[in-house]
């Protein structure tokens, strides 16, 4: 009965018969109306789906709005405060018109607790205004928490007239003495959203912009005499340090400001003042040591007090702080000259930063205050390591070792300049196998692809059918790897993988049908979805590929390389071939023992039979640096004919080739490895040698320019778009498409089994011989955002860890066209190529020493890193020409497609005084570089000079460029150059 | 999350000035101590400058979060507190779980006295925090865990009660980090100077990429680059919560766990230390790591238990051997009574004396003991009747375990264990066992 009487005056919103009915109810009604009550609320919220009559279609809920409110008024007056917390979230109860009628009747012990909870949520209804509760506390039904008022005293001073546009009425504030009195200080108090409560407000037009200011109310307020000037001044320096957000920490750092405290009351809030400054804030630090800097000369300094906080702020980030800090020693200095020996002291805590400014205004401190004392000396001491150059020969009697004794020791690591390649642990066990096939689908380890292959190879006979349901986890971790959505980690390689491991279970349980079943049933689940999503979605392609006609959507040729090593791979096991897949590495970055090459191949001829093409020519390009002697002695033993020769050609340093070259690709494929740059007479008749020499060096034409483009933009006059030219700054290369034969290779696609008969000592016509393609041909990064590629590059990489320049100078044209790199999918592949780039010592040409300098340039810190480290690597193995870098960077920032700023930071940060052998480098570079940049000087060169200048002092060096020199002469009419220069000349 | 914890507090913490010097208080609440007992120490701080810096830091780390939503960065939760042998310990961590920060105030950083000894849950509110700010080099301090006078408060009381969400990753975080500190080695000091260097090789934002701790000529540095001998850090912006401290330490030592799944920084300032663990990773907290599970897989007679429980007191030295011979246990097991007292709250460890301590984290011991969710999975896999040992000799045990799907294979070879399924592919082991070896393991046990 209740439950339809409620029904009916919401549905008729009558309004006026709710509370009487409400009254009207005894406890044990109220209670079974609950029960319908949450049904009759559900019905009525819920947002449901309608359709219109042209096929739109909406979301809305059956209840117009005062429905709602009156459903939460009967959820209020009969549930617990849970249940109705639960159904009135919105708080609508308070939005009724006649809620303190109800109140007067009907106010629960909750409601209290209730209201003031609202203050911990992140927003607050719309009626919840400070007028509002203080109305409702007034009248006693509400005992508001600070918390709850502070939240609402931001909007105070803001109402809203019929045009929706905001009001200035500060006036409000005088309505109840209470504001002024308690409430306002509690903004001092809690963090709110004061700092900017008025930015996003619309006001009308008879408001003036400088009015609707919080900082203007209060400072009116207290000019009035209503609010305690003192009291604001200090409290606002206290909220200022109370680890409030950055911005209303900042806020009221404004307000200190906004009040223009006069010398006497900074003195007289110095306790509080030196607080502040341990604030995380520059611009409150900043602001307070302005502020200190005026009274610093009175009497009344609290000069320990401020020593207290010194520490703090000459190790500071901000260089502002540090020399303000600086300012103030000076300052006491002059006063008090007793202290000099403490303050000298604690000043050497500013060496710490490598800045020429700081440092020379510290020595000139020490220079005039100095006393020579052993404490001073002793503190000079520990800080010798961060001198810079110019400190240390201005300092040099206050140091204990001279100048030239305090020169950089040279690195120890530098001696140490071979590399130790890790042994790659070696599958011995069918169970290692068994976990291995388990974990190789999360490109954890850029040797799975080649381990897992090989593994499968080996123990094929072991993997009898009471083995199958050991595979059971890989089997369907392949399959979730290709049917679901692409991770972030996973490469094209990724999906190459899955798809062989696939196809091979596919024969094994051919092979084992009965022991085949539980695998069976995995393939058929992931056929059946993939057939239903082909069914269900129109722009579905079929995820399940087969690994021989396996492709990616760009068509890149360069997985045809992997692609060959698997296919090998599973004609082994189709066939039942037992014999090895050479090219498989045992060491890590890719490398393959030499020794274990030569067992590889013994095998094979020891059974006549020869290696795949494909696969010879990987592990040609995988041969490791070390046991070339060891290998050659032992295939001496084990290996003869042509191998024999090919091999004795790859492993002696100065061999030649030495014909009959009956595979002519495997023949030039070792002289391409033994040095790219190189040429063979004795290959001159090789149709190898006819391609570009850019193919294997990766040395394509480049330059760096600013580039005139059309681009669309919206003219709003003529409402619509149209071409306007536009310029940018940009590193071009020509990567000649015509030299890769990628359509020879799309063609190749079907050739596995046609290679594999191409042997090597098969004796076929000239013509046959040289239809295999050299590995080098393939590599292509055809598309255009390419993003998945990236995750793929580092395996690109080590099957050639002797010269990855090829697929260094594919890397460069696609990621580095924008110093600010265009996207995460570039900054991703940079630091991909670099992080494999390191721990590799090959020999770098044109395309090698463009990479790493535009990545020395680019936005991205940790690619700046990434490159001043491959530097640092470079000049430990002598392999880098830094007057190359040098020059390349100078192109660069000559034509602004980087700002110098980005150079001197990465030489600050990571390059400069690494070892006497990397200073040297960095002169080198650096004077290319100068003598690059325009005669007019660019913004930042003062830092470059610096840095220079540092170097040259290190080096005990002089300007001996002459083109340099000219460039300094033209550099010199700059004011802020001039003494920099003349100190260069000297 | 269904469960909540109160944080009951009979008054507020607070920095009082009394007379000329200042007494900071600090309330507690346990939801294991139900009786209002009396204060935990009471006596002055001989450094309370750096005192008070290293509770503002260990706040700062309370209320920072390097993975969770605003939302759930409103929960704050208390840091707790161990008073007793002459040593006061406050810990915390972050919401993520994911660093873990303690101070040490050692003997000589106080003079006064330790009424009772326990570990307690103490009111961090943010007007104390900021007070202690205002506390300078030249001040007196006086330091309360408790109330010492409790006639002041009328009996039932309550100025603070705080309603969190039961921080289950925190307590779960709380007791792993233990263990990981127990397997953290002593790799690099540097000084001050060095210090400042280091962290001025910080990279600015939050780097997604490792970094790694080099040291170059004489100077530290961090790196992206991958070295050899380099202390591996993920997630490095954590550590600037170290830098308001930095220009007061005298010394750092950086302690990396040995197979570098955490870090932890200890910074030295005389009688008082501020160490700050990070977990591999910001988004990874320490309690998923999964590094007790094994000891936990053996239950420990209660009896022991309430014999740690009945005989230690707050801070005293944990001693695995004496235990052992007391309580007449194998001295095989030891290793595991420390992992499963430490997972359970009862023990932590100090990295310089390289010993654990006994402490009874505030919360209720059955809630600990229910926080191990991998643990559960195996029980429920063992119930399921999901696994079969298919090979049991002396030195290989063989295992089939229904999984989704697919029937996961399991060895357990010379106490090394490998499992077919995604977690353990993926880790490897490094983050703890998985379900499937857990209840492999258990079996064989029962």
């Amino acid at each position: 009965m209740s439950a339809e009487k409620l029904r009916s005056i919401v549905d008729k919103e009558r309004s006026s018969e709710l509370i009487p009915f409400l009254k009207s109810l005894s406890k044990e009604e109220k209670k079974e109306l609950g029960l319908t009550l949450k049904k009759i609320h559900k019905e009525y919220t819920e947002f449901k789906e309608f359709t219109s009559l042209l096929g739109g279609t909406t979301y809305k809920q059956k209840a117009s709005p005062d429905q709602v409110k009156l459903l939460s008024v009967a959820a209020f007056c009969i549930l617990p405060r849970k249940d109705y917390e639960k159904i009135d979230s919105f708080n609508h109860f308070l939005s009724y018109k006649n809620l303190q009628d109800v109140l007067s009747w009907y106010c629960p012990d909750w409601f209290n607790d209730s209201i003031n909870g609202l203050a911990k949520r992140e927003w607050l209804p719309w009626e919840l205004k400070y007028d509002f509760v203080m109305t409702l506390s007034e009248r006693g039904f509400l005992q508001p928490v600070d918390e709850l008022i502070v939240r609402l005293i931001p909007e105070i001073i803001f109402e809203r007239d019929t045009n929706h546009k905001h009001l200035f009425v500060p006036q409000n504030l005088e309505k109840r003495t209470i504001t002024l009195e308690k409430h306002i200080w509690l903004i001092f108090q809690y963090e709110t959203t004061i700092h900017f409560s008025d930015r996003y407000l619309q006001f009308n037009n008879e408001t003036k912009k400088e009015d609707f200011k919080w900082l203007s109310t209060l400072k009116y307020y207290s000019e009035k005499g209503l609010l305690d000037r003192q009291q604001i001044l200090k409290e606002s320096i206290l909220a200022s340090s109370r680890n409030f957000n950055k911005n209303l920490s900042g806020w009221f750092i404004d307000l200190f400001l906004f009040f223009e405290p006069t010398d006497s009351e900074i003195i007289s809030l110095q306790p509080d003042l030196l607080i502040a400054l341990n604030s995380q804030h520059s611009k409150i630090v900043n602001t307070i040591l302005s502020s200190l800097k005026k009274i610093v000369d009175s009497k009344e300094f609290r000069t320990d007090n401020f020593l207290e906080y010194v520490a703090n702020l000459l190790t500071s980030e901000t260089k502002s702080v540090v020399s303000s800090a600086l300012q103030l020693l000076e300052k006491i200095l002059k006063h008090d000259v007793n202290r000099s020996e403490e303050i000298c002291v604690a000043m050497c805590q500013a060496f710490i930063h490598a800045d020429e400014s700081i440092q020379n205004k510290i020595v000139k401190l020490l220079q005039k205050y100095n006393t020579k004392s052993e404490a001073v000396i002793n503190e000079l001491g520990r800080y010798s390591d961060s001198l810079l150059m110019s400190s240390r020969k201005a300092l040099d009697d206050l140091l204990i070792a001279s100048p030239s004794e305090q020169m950089l020791a040279e690195d120890t690591s530098i001696k140490d300049i071979s590399i130790t390649y890790h042994a790659v642990n070696e599958i011995k066990t069918l169970d290692e196998l068994i976990f291995l096939a388990s974990q190789s689908f999360d490109n954890n380890d850029p040797m799975h692809i080649d381990l897992l292959p090989a593994a499968l190879v080996k123990f094929q006979e072991e993997i009898t059918g009471e083995v199958l349901p050991k595979f059971e986890p890989a089997l369907q971790r392949a399959y979730q790897m290709i049917m679901n959505d692409w991770s972030s980690a996973m490469g094209y390689l990724d999906h190459l993988l899955a798809t062989f491991f696939i196809d091979v279970t596919k024969l094994w349980i051919v092979k084992y049908p009965s022991n085949g079943i539980s695998l069976r049933e995995i393939h058929d689940t992931y056929k059946k979805k993939d057939d239903e999503s082909s069914i269900r979605w129109s722009w579905y392609t079929t995820r399940i590929l087969q690994l021989e006609t396996w492709s990616m959507h760009a068509k890149d040729t360069t997985y045809v390389l992997h692609k060959s090593i698997l296919y090998n791979a599973y004609l082994k096991i189709k066939n039942k071939e037992l014999l090895p897949i050479l090219s498989t590495p045992t060491h890590t970055c890719g490398f393959i023992d030499p020794l274990v090459l030569v067992e590889r191949l013994a095998k094979h001829q020891s059974v006549s039979t020869l290696p795949d093409n494909f696969d010879f020519q990987i592990a040609i390009s995988r041969i490791a640096p070390f046991h070339h002697e060891e290998a050659i002695k032992q295939a001496k033993n084990v290996i003869s004919g042509e191998v024999f020769h090919l091999l004795n050609f790859l492993l002696t340093p100065n061999e030649k080739p030495f014909g009959p070259f009956t595979t002519s690709v495997l023949w030039f494929m070792v002289g391409v490895t033994k040095d790219s740059t190189k040429t063979y007479s004795e290959f001159q008749n090789l149709t190898y040698s006819k391609l570009p020499k850019a193919i294997f060096t990766g040395d394509v034409p480049w330059k760096s320019f600013l580039e005139k483009y059309m681009t669309s933009q919206y003219n709003y006059q003529k409402r619509k778009s149209e071409q306007v030219e536009a310029q940018h700054k940009i590193l071009r290369l020509t990567i000649n498409s015509s030299s890769h034969s990628d359509s020879k290779h799309e063609a190749n696609k079907l050739g596995f089994l046609d290679r594999i008969s191409k042997w090597v000592s098969l004796r076929k016509s000239e013509s046959e011989k040289e239809e295999v393609q050299c590995i080098y041909e393939f590599l292509t990064l055809k598309g255009q955002y390419p993003s998945a590629e990236y995750n793929d590059i580092q395996r690109f990489i080590y099957l050639f860890p002797s010269n990855p320049n090829p697929l260094l100078a594919l890397v460069t044209s696609k990621a580095l066209v924008h110093s600010t790199l265009s996207s995460e999918s570039d900054k991703k592949a940079l630091i991909k190529t670099l992080e494999s780039l390191v721990p590799l010592n090959f020999k770098f040409t044109e395309i090698t020493h463009v990479f790493i300098a535009t990545c020395l340039v680019v936005s991205d810190k940790t690619v700046r890193s990434f490159a001043a480290e491959l530097w640092i690597n470079s000049v430990k193995y002598k392999t880098v020409n830094s007057e190359q870098v040098g020059t390349i960077i100078g192109i660069h920032l000559g034509i602004g497609y980087a700002p110098i700023k980005r150079f001197t930071d990465i030489i600050s940060d990571n390059m400069i005084q690494i070892s006497k052998a990397h200073n040297l480098e960095l002169e080198i570079a650096l004077v290319q570089a100068l003598v690059k940049l325009p005669d007019a000087p660019p913004v930042g060169l003062k830092k470059l000079l610096e840095l220079y200048s540092e170097v040259l002092s290190s080096n005990q060096s002089s300007v001996d460029s002459i083109p340099l020199k000219q460039k300094l002469t033209s550099w010199e009419n700059s004011s802020t150059l001039k003494k920099l220069i003349a100190s260069l000349r000297n | 999350m269904s469960e909540t914890l109160v944080y009951d507090y009979r008054y507020s913490s607070a920095l009082n000035r009394i007379a000329e010097s200042e007494e900071l208080f600090l309330a507690k609440y346990s939801e294991v101590e139900k009786k209002e007992s009396s204060c935990f120490f009471w006596g002055k701080l001989n450094d309370p400058y750096t005192t008070s810096r290293c509770l503002i830091a260990l706040s700062n780390v309370v209320q920072s979060s390097f993975n969770l939503s605003p939302f759930q960065m409103a929960l704050l939760k208390d840091p707790i507190v161990t008073a007793g042998n002459e040593k006061i310990r406050f810990e915390g961590f972050s919401h993520c779980a994911g660093v873990y920060a303690r101070v040490d105030i050692l003997p000589e950083g106080h003079d006064g006295e330790f009424p009772e000894n326990g570990t307690t849950n103490v009111d961090f509110n943010q007007p104390m925090i900021s007070a202690l700010s205002r506390v300078g080099r030249t001040g007196n301090v006086l330091l309360s865990v408790g109330k010492k006078e409790v006639a002041i408060s009328s009996e039932g009381q309550r100025v603070v009660e705080r309603k969190v969400p039961l921080p289950t990753k925190w307590i779960k975080g709380l007791t792993t980090v233990q263990l990981f500190l127990a397997n953290a080695e002593l790799v690099f000091t540097f000084n001050k100077i060095q210090t400042l260097q280091l962290f001025q090789s910080l990279p600015n934002g939050k780097p997604k990429a490792d970094y790694y701790l080099i040291i170059r000529g004489n100077k530290p540095s961090f790196s992206p680059v991958k070295s050899e001998n380099g202390i591996c850090i993920g997630g490095i912006h954590r550590l600037r919560l170290l830098e308001p401290l930095l220009p007061l330490i005298t010394e750092l030592k950086v302690f990396p766990h040995t197979t570098m799944q955490s870090v932890t920084w200890q910074l030295y300032f005389g009688a008082v230390r501020f160490s700050l663990s990070i977990s591999r990773d910001a988004w990874r907290g320490f309690s998923g790591e999964g590094a007790a599970l094994e000891t936990l897989i053996e239950d420990v007679p209660d009896s022991w238990i309430d014999a740690v429980d009945k005989f230690s007191y707050a801070n005293q030295e944990f001693n695995p051997t004496l235990l052992s011979i007391e309580e007449g246990v194998d001295l095989k097991k030891v290793e595991n009574i420390t992992g499963r007292l430490s997972a359970m709250g009862l023990l932590g460890y100090d990295l310089d004396e390289n010993h654990f301590f006994y402490r009874r984290l505030p919360f209720k011991l059955s809630r600990i003991l229910s926080l191990n969710p991998r643990l559960k999975d195996a029980e429920k896999l063992l119930l399921e009747n999901k696994v079969e040992i298919t090979l049991k000799t002396d030195n290989r045990i063989e295992a089939r375990v229904a999984g989704t799907g697919v029937h996961h294979f399991i060895v357990i070879e010379e106490e090394r264990e490998k499992c077919t399924c995604t977690w353990f592919s993926k880790h490897q082991g490094e983050r703890g066992l998985c379900k499937h070896i857990l209840a492999v393991k258990k079996k064989i046990i029962s």
